[in-house]
């Protein structure tokens, strides 16, 4: 007897739990993202994720993806191209997912997009912006603009602003530096402009000194130079200990200031003055104001809104095919990018045949009185 | 896209490190050589392999064999140099190597691509298999190099060459008092270090079909060196259990992440800590690894 009141027990327990089980709820569809938490670009990871994090919340209230809830499985790829090749195959083979985001950086998402490829999953990358993922193939997406476009942006600005003709540039030596540098030296010939010396320089350096005397060796009128935070800040203190920040005499032209200059803006910013340059249009007012309500501060990069764009246009695109196949979610990519308004980049986040950003625009800026601020002439 | 091919995957990744760090224990474990800078033979290995098979399309069976030979060169050139220093000098100066070798494929770009690397590398025998069963191909390659490659250290090191390598570790003034040539043996284990070593670029290099500078940093140096702490110097199955345990580990934590509620951003950052922690346990409370070096005890009198 007491056993079959145990066994009635059990069961009544265990109808309990399985009555608990919400039979409505739907299986979520999951999106892998590759965020860099830990490595040398660790800083931004925080600010990449809660981009990532408010596109979820926003899609999961309007309803979700086909009336599924979006899942984020997020992997860390170390910075690292053999642990973030690791995170990718871990998303795809063990959790099934189908559509891959986030990136970051060159090298380790290169090999990624080629497996991508070469399995058909869908990967809509954020900023790592080599010119060679144009050519791996018709899964890959950028919603970053590529380095060649800033290139020629950044090219005209300083020769047009300035109209000198004796240019000297500062690039770090990796597949971002190298993109863009090769670009910008195209674009200042082009301008009839003449490049007395190219500087490359190492990451992680302490002193940047033998550099500087380099870039200022042939008698230049004219700086273009582009650093990360961490170089940034020890390249301008010395270069204004060594008397070669004075904009009036030789200006100086960035870029990508606020990623140049993140830390030396904080530390030294009288330092910094008169500097010109170029940034991504700042992300837009709506996401600007979700972010700061959600982390209490404003977003250190404009990365976190590309990472917002991305995983809205995914939904919108599976939402439109009416499917979460990553062809089917690939092809409709092609046709909601033209409504779509994005909160990065200037809002136009139309792709070109290869997928990648071919119209995003960049604003002039100026540093005054420590701060960015808009480049009127 | 099953669970399936993840643990081919990682299987091959575990076979990649186990000959490195077979490598690496054959210079540390046998002849007390503190190598720093392990991974420039992976890197020579990876690089020359995979720019003779696409700039000279050379057949790939040639381009492992040269990027054996390459790196193995590249062991003896190390060791000209350094071979008169001590332990630590040793270490120093390998690290340095090392680094060299990662800037000279960053900046000679019209030959290793610099930043951008080599893409395409072909792979070997891979029209003859779908997409489907090519890993599986790659993972039976890479065995046979790991029982290969395990078999001949392990001749190489029960024979007379590998007593002497110990007797090096052990104390090397008794050793040259014996009347052995330390240079020239230390020298020797660099090249046979350095061969295994280009082999497992050379594999890595056609599995992941790209490789670039950032696959070369000191950190993959220090990750062997974790392996062969945790699975035991002075014999060959330490290393590959090592290299094992520590991938697995790695993985591991990746999969761990969802059923803590820590969440897989935080076991991210927790990874390294861990990994240091186990470095530390094991240097303190078990110093010869999981797998002990066996005490070999010679018949006097089959001595010559």
């Amino acid at each position: 007897m007491r056993k079959i009141a145990f066994i009635i027990a059990i069961a009544f327990v265990l109808s309990l739990v399985i009555g608990l089980n919400p039979t409505e709820a739907k299986e979520p569809v999951k999106i892998g993202i590759l965020c860099p938490i830990t490595g040398t670009q660790a800083v931004m990871s925080e600010d990449l994720l809660t981009g990532f994090k408010l596109a979820q919340e926003e899609i999961n209230d309007a309803g979700g993806i086909l009336g599924r809830p979006v899942k984020l499985i997020v992997e860390d790829t170390e910075t690292r191209p053999a642990a973030g090749m690791d995170a990718a195959r871990k998303l795809i083979e063990v959790d099934k997912v189908k559509i891959i985001s986030g990136g970051f950086s060159s090298g380790v998402a290169l090999p990624i997009a080629k497996y991508c490829q070469e399995h058909k999953i869908l990967a809509v990358f954020q900023p790592p912006t080599s010119p060679l993922f144009r050519h791996v193939g018709s899964y890959i997406f950028l919603t970053n603009v590529l380095d060649n476009y800033k290139g020629k942006v950044i090219a005209d600005f300083a020769v047009q602003d300035s109209g000198k003709t004796r240019f000297a540039t500062m690039f770090m030596n990796n597949a971002f530096g190298k993109a863009l540098m090769d670009e910008t030296l195209k674009n200042l010939q082009k301008n009839g402009a003449q490049v007395v010396s190219k500087v490359v320089y190492e990451l992680n350096k302490v002193d940047y000194k033998a550099e500087l005397q380099r870039l200022f060796s042939k008698k230049p009128e004219a700086i273009i130079a582009t650093f990360y935070a961490k170089e940034g800040l020890v390249t301008a203190k010395q270069a204004y200990e060594m008397g070669m920040l004075d904009v009036n005499k030789v200006p100086w032209y960035v870029p990508e200031m606020t990623s140049s200059f993140a830390s030396a803006i904080k530390k030294i910013p009288n330092v910094l003055e008169g500097i010109k340059g170029l940034n991504p249009l700042p992300p837009g007012a709506l996401f600007m104001e979700k972010f700061k309500k959600k982390m209490g501060r404003e977003p250190i990069t404009a990365y976190a809104a590309m990472n917002y764009d991305a995983l809205v246009m995914i939904a919108m695109a599976a939402n439109f095919a009416n499917s979460v196949d990553p062809t089917k979610v690939r092809d409709a990519l092609w046709k909601i990018d033209d409504w779509y308004r994005g909160q990065s980049t200037g809002g136009d986040k139309r792709f070109d045949k290869d997928g990648m950003q071919g119209y995003g625009k960049y604003a002039k800026v100026i540093i005054r009185n420590g701060k960015i601020v808009p480049y009127k002439k | 896209m099953t669970i399936v091919n993840f643990l081919i995957y990682f299987l091959i990744m575990v076979g990649i490190y186990a000959l490195l760090a077979m490598s690496l224990n054959l210079q540390v474990g046998y002849a007390g050589l503190i190598n720093f800078g392990q991974v420039v033979f992976f890197c020579i290995g990876a690089y020359t392999s995979s720019l003779l098979a696409t700039k000279t399309g050379l057949p790939l069976l040639f381009c492992f064999l040269l990027a054996m030979i390459v790196s193995g060169f590249f062991g003896y050139v190390m060791s000209i140099p350094t071979k008169s220093l001590k332990s630590d000098y040793w270490a120093i100066a390998t690290l340095a190597a090392a680094e060299v070798f990662r800037l000279v494929a960053l900046n000679e770009g019209w030959l290793t691509g610099g930043p951008f690397g080599v893409m395409s590398i072909p792979q070997p025998l891979r029209f003859l298999f779908s997409m489907e069963n090519y890993p599986l191909f790659y993972l039976f390659l890479v065995t046979l190099c790991v029982i290969i490659v395990f078999f001949a250290l392990a001749l190489i090191t029960d024979s007379p060459f590998g007593r002497d390598l110990k007797a090096i570790r052990e104390e090397e003034d008794l050793c040259l008092s014996l009347g052995k040539n330390t240079r020239k043996l230390k020298l020797e284990a660099m090249v046979v270090g350095g061969m295994v070593g280009g082999l497992a670029g050379a594999l890595f290099a056609h599995y992941v079909t790209f490789i670039s500078p950032e696959n070369f940093w000191p950190i993959e140096t220090f990750l062997l060196w974790a392996m062969i702490i945790v699975g035991g110097r002075g014999n060959h199955a330490g290393a590959i259990l090592g290299a094992a345990l520590i991938q697995i580990f790695n993985v591991s934590t990746r999969f761990i992440g969802e059923y803590v509620s820590l969440g897989s951003d935080s076991m991210a950052s927790l990874r390294m800590v861990i990994i240091g922690f186990l470095i530390i346990i094991f240097v303190s409370y078990r110093p010869e690894g999981i797998i002990k070096e066996k005490k070999k005890v010679y018949d006097p009198r089959n001595i010559r």
